[in-house]
């Protein structure tokens, strides 16, 4: 089975990773991948499937119900988990900060697994780079909002033009040794209370 | 309000040795609850530990994170130590239980649909474990006689005591729960969503699992783990060998906070504060008065409301209930043979009876490090566990020599 085309299933729940993962995958080449989203039977899926390696986000719960493929049982092949094997302990730190756990067929050869794994890794971190950002974006687009609102409370309330309230908020900041958006929320808070 | 944990600050330094961090995973189970109470409560604290909470979604996780060292210490299921200090999944790491969350908390359940066929036999199931299980198998007769699909039942880990009654359950009552059903592995808090969209016909769960799918009325606990055998252990403490061998200061201590911890669980006195800790959003995440069923023992076994008092169900503490079993161990190995997960041995034997460790915590506290209250709870069909003549016993339970 030297050159065969090796073959992977997906299993994760978040479709935007897996969409990342799959992409990168595809292009490794010689892999045929079936992404498995639902987890609703998913032993007979994978068995229908017969893959040689299962990736699988850390965190889905589904990963104990893989556990009993390890099982002496009516199946013919056995994957086994990554994470019990240590013999490349790096490899395995590294899948474990990303987030992917790998199962993969008892005697694959490991190099054939590896750029597969790499790769995971790799799209893995990508993906919670990319989220960790969207999210900074998202709390500054919600500052900007916050600040905006409580700029114009001040402008009514103190009846001053819009560089004033705004010089207002970053000197009480500064004062307080807060984020102005913090600021501007005790500002909209103070206001709903005394309405 | 986003919760934070509250470990509480040491007092000023007291000259007895220096604060420790130890991360520990937890599931979300009712016998976490001396885990929880250690952490929240301020016995870790009292003993210099910084104990450190880390929710874990699967048993998986909870193995793979102590092999590689992200968690030093984490509630584990009765057979995980043993199969991970035998090697029974490819890679062999020895891990200890040098403690016992208690015993108990689990409960099989059926889905609604079953309970008619089972009526329908003939037999008074209800309140009868035994005749429960005889209705099943005639259930299950018939289904094959009809050509009907086999039923699935659910359990949560090939190693954990769950798979072990259920299956002892089965085969008392004269199921092959290898030919005559399918057993499938689910995570316990996907066990009631499996069984109100079909996916399963059954389960052998632990709290609060079992009562939440009762609540929802769509499923009736017809036996509880303590039915099929009172002593059986549930979870211990597992923690990887030379961890322990490195840190016995640490461990020491944790072990004794974790003491205090499942004393202050078991207080009556305690109860509703006990609740309020489980019950929040971080740990079980559970509704109040589902957790009190538990903890209390007062069980409702049917959706009709029909009650079921057995204080002793979960237990989580008090006398020598938290000092890791070696018999129990051992029958736990013997069971692991029976079912064909590993092949007997005397050296494995010897594995699974070392992997549980009365002694770190008996000797140190001074309490005896022989289990109490003494054994005396029988198993459902009689027969008597001899941990000196496995082969002997299997023999009994009708497995074949090989």
């Amino acid at each position: 089975m030297a050159n065969e085309t090796l073959k992977v299933a997906v299993i994760d729940q978040n479709p935007i990773r897996a969409a990342i993962l799959v992409d990168g995958l595809e292009e490794a080449g010689e892999v045929e991948i079936t992404l498995i989203s639902s987890t609703s039977d998913l032993l007979s899926r994978i068995f229908a499937i017969d893959p040689d390696v299962i990736l699988i986000d850390l965190e889905d719960h589904s990963r104990d119900v893989l556990e009993q493929m390890f099982q002496v049982s009516r199946d013919v092949r056995r994957p086994i988990a990554m994470f019990v094997d240590h013999s490349d302990k790096l490899m395995i730190d590294q899948a474990v900060e990303a987030g992917v756990s790998a199962y993969i067929v008892d005697g694959l050869v490991k190099s054939r697994v590896r750029p597969i794994l790499d790769m995971t890794i790799s799209r893995f971190n990508a993906f919670s780079r990319l989220r960790d950002e969207l999210e900074k974006t998202r709390g500054a687009l919600e500052d900007r909002k916050v600040i905006d609102r409580a700029k114009g409370i001040l402008m009514r309330t103190k009846k001053i033009d819009e560089p004033a309230a705004y010089a207002l908020l970053r000197k009480t900041a500064m004062n307080e040794k807060k984020k102005i958006a913090e600021i501007a929320r005790s500002v909209i808070t103070a206001s709903e209370l005394l309405g | 309000m986003r919760e934070k944990y509250n470990i509480p600050c040491r007092m000023a330094e007291s000259g007895s040795g220096s604060e420790n961090v130890v991360r520990a995973g937890f599931m979300q189970l009712a016998d976490s609850a001396p885990l929880i109470a250690a952490a929240e409560r301020g016995f870790a604290a009292e003993h210099g530990i910084r104990l450190e909470l880390v929710r874990q979604a699967s048993w998986a996780n909870v193995r793979d994170r102590i092999n590689i060292g992200h968690l030093d210490v984490a509630q584990m299921l009765a057979g995980m130590p043993i199969a991970s200090s035998l090697g029974v999944t490819h890679v062999t790491v020895p891990i200890i239980a040098p403690f016992a969350f208690g015993k108990g908390g689990n409960a099989i359940a059926l889905a609604r649909g079953l309970f008619d066929h089972l009526s329908a036999t003939g037999e008074d199931w209800r309140g009868d474990p035994m005749a429960a299980g005889r209705a099943l198998a005639q259930v299950i007769r018939d289904r094959a006689a009809r050509g009907e699909r086999q039923l699935v039942l659910a359990m949560v880990f090939p190693f954990s005591s769950h798979n072990y009654e259920l299956r002892y359950w089965l085969s008392s009552a004269g199921v092959d729960p290898d030919e005559d059903v399918r057993l499938v592995v689910i995570p316990p808090p996907m066990m009631v969503e499996s069984i109100r969209n079909g996916q399963v016909d059954g389960f052998c769960v632990g709290e609060p699992w079992a009562s939440l799918a009762v609540d929802a009325g769509i499923a009736a606990i017809v036996a509880l783990g303590g039915d099929i055998w009172p002593d059986a252990p549930e979870k211990v403490l597992g923690v990887q060998e030379s961890w322990a061998r490195q840190h016995p200061d640490v461990l020491g201590r944790l072990l004794r906070a974790l003491k205090r911890a499942a004393d202050w669980c078991v207080d009556p006195g305690n109860l509703d504060n006990l609740i309020d800790l489980l019950a929040r959003h971080r740990n079980v995440a559970a509704p109040r008065r589902i957790l009190r069923r538990a903890l209390t023992g007062e069980l409702i076994v049917h959706p009709d409301g029909t009650m079921r008092l057995a204080p002793d169900f979960l237990r989580v503490g008090g006398g020598g209930l938290n000092l890791p079993d070696p018999e129990g161990a051992l029958w736990i190995y013997s069971q692991m043979v029976r079912w064909r997960q590993t092949i007997y041995s005397e050296d494995g034997a010897a594995v699974a009876r070392a992997a549980y460790r009365p002694d770190l915590l008996g000797a140190p506290v001074g309490i005896s490090t022989r289990p109490e209250p003494p054994r005396g709870g029988s198993f459902i069909d009689g027969v008597a566990f001899d941990p000196d003549d496995i082969p002997g016993y299997l023999k009994q339970l009708g497995m074949p020599a090989n």
